[in-house]
């Protein structure tokens, strides 16, 4: 009986390393693709974060459209890279789009200044 | 070439701020855009600008999300190049009698210079955001004046 529940015990444990093999071998896949991509992609994405700060903080521009493309470039680079992005990332991307759910307050904006020049600054090192 | 660009980039983002540059839509104006420079093998045009790689990829001008003014004898160009993918900026000088138009910034050509493009997107940024904002003050006038 003992022997028995081994033996499964052993089989299963098999098809266990079976799997995780695989899936491992999956997401280091993945990861290299997005690291692959994140460098070829690392320049436009800074370059779009830098002038929409310099636009709100210099320009004083505070649109709609200045609003949507700050937003749709910190989902992209959220949704896109979020394997490989260390945590202080995603961090500073969240609180960003937190202040620009609406017109951004003046009281917030040297807050979201601060959350965009970590994503800026971070986008120096490419991923190896 | 790249200090000048950038200069000049600056100079722009000031003037518009001023009021001091006045930028229509591409599409609403009747100026023509003077081709590039034939032949980057002829010293002569050295100079005087490179081929965009925009004209010689599937990339389309959006001639509606691109923009102009005219300064005393010349025409400065936003233009916008739109791809499948990503959608490319562009700026581009020519004066009354010159032949040609001259490349000063282009996503293609200066795609290392980091600063040099964030500017240059920042200044398409406040031109677009600009013109609406004047649509609406034109609009305000027009109202005012008619009663």
């Amino acid at each position: 009986m003992l022997s028995t529940i081994a033996d499964w015990a052993g089989i299963l444990s098999f098809i266990m390393t079976i799997i995780l093999f695989i899936l491992s071998h999956s997401l280091f896949k993945n990861m290299s693709e997005q690291r692959k991509d994140y460098n070829e992609k690392r320049i436009e994405i800074q370059t779009d974060l830098i002038s929409l700060r310099d636009n709100i903080w210099c320009d004083d521009l505070d649109s709609i459209e200045i609003r949507s493309k700050l937003r749709q470039s910190l989902y992209s680079y959220r949704n896109r890279y979020w394997f490989i992005a260390f945590p202080f990332r995603l961090y500073h991307i969240q609180r960003s789009l937190t202040y620009i759910k609406g017109p951004i307050q003046n009281k917030h904006k040297e807050s979201l200044c601060n959350h965009i020049d970590y994503l800026i600054g971070n986008m120096d090192k490419r991923e190896v | 070439m790249n200090k000048q660009s950038i200069q000049l980039i600056q100079t722009l983002i000031t003037k518009t701020k001023d009021d001091a540059l006045h930028w229509t839509k591409y599409d609403d104006s009747n100026v023509i855009l003077k081709p590039l420079p034939g032949s980057p093998l002829n010293d002569s045009l050295k100079y005087t600008g490179k081929v965009s790689l925009s004209l010689l990829e599937s990339k389309k001008l959006d001639r509606s999300n691109s923009y102009l003014c005219e300064y005393e004898s010349g025409v400065i160009f936003l233009l916008l190049y739109s791809g499948f993918a990503s959608s490319d900026i562009e700026l581009r000088v020519q004066t009354k009698k010159s032949e040609y138009s001259k490349v000063y910034a282009s996503f293609d050509i200066d795609v290392k210079d980091l600063s040099l493009i964030a500017q240059l997107k920042r200044l398409y940024n406040l031109v677009s955001s600009r013109k609406s904002i004047a649509d609406i003050d034109e609009f305000v006038s027009n109202f005012i004046e008619s009663e």
